[in-house]
C-alpha cells in the first residue's frame, strides 16, 4: 500500500454542520414542514375570520345603502321628523320606532365607530399576513443555508468517494500482484475492508446530502410561493385600508359638524353626505373581504394539497432510503459473516 | 362639516405630541374639576392611551380639533376601538419574550411593529376605558300623590366644537299619560326617555339658560338648574386663541381653560365671568331679544358663567393680565412641574 492510499484512508473528512443521517434529515424536513403547516393554519384561522367579517360587513353595507337610498329618492318633502322616523330605523342599535326623535348626529357616530372598528380589524388581519410573511422569508433564508451547507458536502463527500474508489482500484490491483496467502495480502484485504467500510459510510452521506438539497429546494419553493401570495394579499389589504381610513376620517368631520347644523334640511344633507362616505369606506373594505376570500379559495386548498402530497412523497423518499440502507447493511453483515466462515474452515483445515 | 370642508386639525408628533399629553394631563388634575364638569379620570384615561408613550409610534401623531384643542372625534374613537380590540389582539400575538427575540435582528419589521402593538394592547388591557359619552337620570324625590318625579340628568358629550361637555338639569316632571314623558318611572328607578335624549343631546351645545328655557317650555315640567361644565378650548399652538393667548403659547406650552355655565333659579345674581365667550342673548335681534328677556323673568333663572385656567407657573401670571384686561375674575392654576415634564 502506497504512502497516498494510506493518506487517503486515515483522512478525517470535515463536512460542516451536524453529520447527516437519514433520521437527521427526515426530522430536518419535518421541522421545516411543521412550520409550513403553522403558517397555513393561521391562513386557516384567518379564512373563518374572514367568513365572519364579510357576514357582518354584508350588514352594515345593506343598511348604509337603504340609509343613503331613502334620502336619494328626495323624500325630504315631509316634515323633518317624519322623515327621520323610518330612515333612523335602519341604524344600529335602533329596532323600535319609538327611538326616532334621537339625534342624527348620535346616531351617526354610532356607525362610524362600528365602521372604524371594521377597518381597524381589517388592518390587524394585514399585519398578521405581513408577519406570517416575514417568518416564511426568514423560513426561506433558513432552507437556502441548509441547502448551500448540503451542497457544498455533497461536493466533498463527491470528492472522497472518488478518491476513495481509485484508492480502491490500486489496492485490488496489488492484490492481485501480490503472493496469496502472504502476509502482504492479508494486510491489503484488511485495507480493503477498511476502504468498503468508508467507502459505504461516505457513499451514504453523498446520497443523503444529494438528497437534502434536493428536498430542501422544492420545500424552499413551497415556501417561497406561500410568502409571495400571502405578501400580494397584505400589500392589497393595505391599500384598501389606507383607502377606507381616508374616508373614515373625512366623515368624523362631517359628523362633528352636523351638531352644529340647526337647519333640518341641511342636517339632512349632510346626512347623506356622511353616509355615502361611510359607504364607500365600507365598500373598500368589503371589497378587499370578498378578494381575500377568493384568494383563499384559489390558493389556500391548493397549498394544502400541495403540501400534503409532497408530505406523502417525503415518505415514500425516506422509506425507499431506509429499504436501501438496510439492505446495505444486511449485504455487509453477509459478507462479512461469509469471509468469517471461509476463515473459520480454513483455520480448521489447517496449513 | 356642513358643505363638506374639512374639519381644521393640528397636528402633533414626536416631543409636541408627548409634551402635550403631559401638559394637558398635568392641567387636568391641577383644575379641581368638580362634578359639574366632565368626569377628569375620564378623559385622563383616555389621553393615557393617546400618549406616545403608550402607542409606542404605532400612530404618526396626535390630531386635535383647532377650535378646541383637544384631539379630534376620530382619534378619541381610535383610542376606544384600540381599547375595545386590546383583549382580542393580545391573545393572538405571541408572547412578548417571543416577539423580543424575533424583533432583535430587525426592530423595524413586522415583529418590530407586532412587539410595539404588543406593549400597546397590553397597556390598554390594563387600565380598561371608562366612557368619555354617557347618559344618566338619577331619581331624587318620588312623589306618587301628585305623580310627580325630580331627577338629576346628566349627559356627558363631545360637543360639535370639539369640547368635552357636561350638561346637568335639575328638573320636576308632573304625570300626565297623555303627554309624551321625559322621565320614565318604574318602582324606586328612574331612567331617561328618548325623548329626554334627544331634547338634552340635540341642544347641549347651546347656552344653558336656552335649553334651561327650551326645557321648561314643556307643559308639566319645572326645571330647577341647568349646568353646562366645558372642558376646553385648550390653547396650543395653531389652536384658534385671542390674541393675547395664542403669542403666550406659540412657542409651545398649553393654557387649558374649563367653563362652567349654570342657569338656575336658585341662582342668587347674574355673573358673567367668562372672558372667552359671549352670551348667546346679546347676538339675537331686538324682537328677539325682548321675548327672550319676557320669558326669562317669568321663569324667574338667573345665570352665572364661570371659566378657570390651568397652565405652568411661568405662564401663570400672563393668563391673569389678560382676564383683567377682559375684565374677569378668573381661577388661575398652576400645575405641577413633574407631572408636566415627558419622561
Amino acid at each position: 500500500m502506497t504512502g497516498s492510499q494510506s493518506e487517503v484512508l486515515s483522512r478525517k473528512v470535515e463536512y460542516s454542520g451536524e453529520r447527516i443521517s437519514v433520521k437527521s434529515l427526515e426530522e430536518g424536513i419535518n421541522q421545516v414542514r411543521s412550520r409550513q403547516n403553522v403558517k397555513v393554519g393561521e391562513l386557516e384561522t384567518l379564512r373563518a375570520r374572514n367568513i365572519k367579517l364579510q357576514e357582518s360587513l354584508g350588514q352594515e353595507i345593506k343598511k348604509l345603502r337603504k340609509f343613503s337610498d331613502y334620502l336619494s329618492r328626495g323624500q325630504l318633502g315631509g316634515s323633518f321628523l317624519s322623515n327621520l322616523k323610518e330612515i333612523l330605523s335602519y341604524l344600529p342599535l335602533v329596532n323600535r320606532l319609538a327611538f326616532t326623535r334621537r339625534s342624527v348626529e348620535e346616531l351617526l357616530r354610532q356607525q362610524y365607530e362600528i365602521s372604524a372598528r371594521r377597518v381597524k380589524e381589517a388592518a390587524e388581519f394585514a399585519d398578521k399576513l405581513k408577519a406570517a410573511e416575514a417568518d416564511l422569508h426568514d423560513e426561506i433564508n433558513r432552507l437556502n443555508d441548509k441547502i448551500i451547507e448540503s451542497a457544498k458536502n455533497e461536493d466533498l463527500a463527491a470528492a472522497y468517494v472518488l478518491e476513495l474508489k481509485s484508492a480502491g482500484e490500486a489496492l485490488s490491483a496489488q492484490l492481485a500482484a501480490s503472493e496469496a496467502g502472504s502476509t502482504t495480502v492479508r494486510e491489503l484485504q484488511a485495507e480493503q475492508d477498511r476502504l468498503r467500510r468508508l467507502l459505504g459510510e461516505h457513499s451514504t452521506q453523498l446520497q443523503l446530502y444529494h438528497t437534502a438539497e434536493d428536498r430542501l429546494a422544492r420545500l424552499k419553493e413551497n415556501s417561497r410561493k406561500l410568502a409571495e401570495t400571502i405578501g400580494n394579499l397584505a400589500g392589497d389589504i393595505t391599500q384598501y385600508v389606507t383607502a377606507a381610513s381616508e374616508k373614515l376620517d373625512l366623515v368624523a368631520g362631517q359628523i362633528q359638524a352636523i351638531g352644529t347644523a340647526a337647519d333640518a334640511s341641511v342636517v339632512m344633507l349632510d346626512l347623506k353626505k356622511s353616509l355615502d362616505v361611510m359607504t364607500e369606506s365600507m365598500n373598500q373594505t368589503t371589497r378587499f373581504v370578498s378578494e381575500t376570500q377568493v384568494f383563499f379559495r384559489q390558493n389556500l386548498d391548493r397549498l394544502m394539497d400541495e403540501l400534503e402530497l409532497y408530505d406523502g412523497e417525503t415518505q415514500k423518499v425516506m422509506e425507499k432510503n431506509l429499504a436501501i440502507s438496510r439492505e446495505v447493511e444486511e449485504r455487509r453483515i453477509a459478507e462479512a459473516v461469509e469471509v468469517a466462515l471461509a476463515r473459520a474452515s480454513g483455520t480448521a483445515a489447517g496449513p | 362639516m356642513p358643505g363638506g370642508a374639512r374639519l381644521p386639525t393640528v397636528m402633533l408628533t414626536g416631543a409636541a405630541e408627548l409634551a402635550y399629553v403631559h401638559a394637558l394631563t398635568a392641567a387636568i388634575r391641577a383644575a379641581r374639576l368638580n362634578t359639574s364638569y366632565p368626569p377628569g379620570a375620564h378623559l385622563l384615561a383616555h389621553l393615557h392611551g393617546l400618549s406616545p408613550a403608550v402607542h409606542l409610534g404605532l400612530y404618526p401623531g396626535l390630531a386635535l380639533d383647532a377650535r378646541s384643542g383637544l384631539p379630534t372625534y376620530r382619534e378619541w374613537t381610535r383610542v376606544r376601538t384600540d381599547a375595545a380590540l386590546a383583549a382580542r389582539g393580545l391573545a393572538e400575538l405571541p408572547s412578548r419574550a417571543e416577539l423580543e427575540a424575533r424583533a432583535a435582528s430587525r426592530p423595524g419589521s413586522i415583529h418590530g411593529k407586532r412587539l410595539l402593538k404588543q406593549r400597546y394592547y397590553a397597556a390598554l388591557a390594563a387600565a380598561p376605558l371608562p366612557p368619555l359619552e354617557a347618559i344618566d337620570v338619577a331619581l331624587r324625590r318620588l312623589d306618587a300623590k301628585a305623580a310627580s318625579a325630580e331627577v338629576l340628568v346628566t349627559l356627558d358629550k363631545l360637543d360639535a366644537t370639539g369640547a368635552l361637555l357636561r350638561v346637568r338639569v335639575e328638573l320636576t316632571e308632573r304625570g300626565g299619560f297623555w303627554r309624551r314623558k321625559l322621565v320614565a318611572v318604574q318602582a324606586d328607578l328612574a331612567a331617561h326617555t328618548e325623548e329626554l335624549k334627544a331634547i338634552v343631546y340635540q341642544n347641549a351645545g347651546i347656552d344653558a339658560e336656552l335649553l334651561f328655557a327650551q326645557l321648561a317650555a314643556r307643559p308639566g315640567v319645572t326645571v330647577a338648574q341647568v349646568s353646562r361644565g366645558t372642558i376646553g378650548p385648550i390653547f396650543c399652538a395653531g389652536v384658534r386663541a385671542p390674541a393675547a393667548l395664542a403669542e403666550l403659547v406659540a412657542s409651545g406650552g398649553v393654557v387649558a381653560s374649563f367653563a362652567l355655565d349654570t342657569a338656575g333659579v336658585g341662582v342668587a345674581r347674574d355673573v358673567d365671568q367668562d372672558p372667552l365667550l359671549d352670551p348667546m342673548a346679546d347676538a339675537l335681534s331686538a324682537e328677539a331679544r325682548a321675548t327672550y328677556l319676557e320669558a326669562r323673568a317669568r321663569l324667574g333663572y338667573k345665570v352665572v358663567k364661570e371659566r378657570k385656567f390651568a397652565t405652568d407657573s411661568t405662564r401663570v401670571e400672563a393668563v391673569r393680565a389678560f382676564c383683567r384686561a377682559c375684565k374677569t375674575r378668573n381661577p388661575v392654576y398652576a400645575t405641577s412641574a413633574t407631572e408636566r415634564e415627558p419622561s
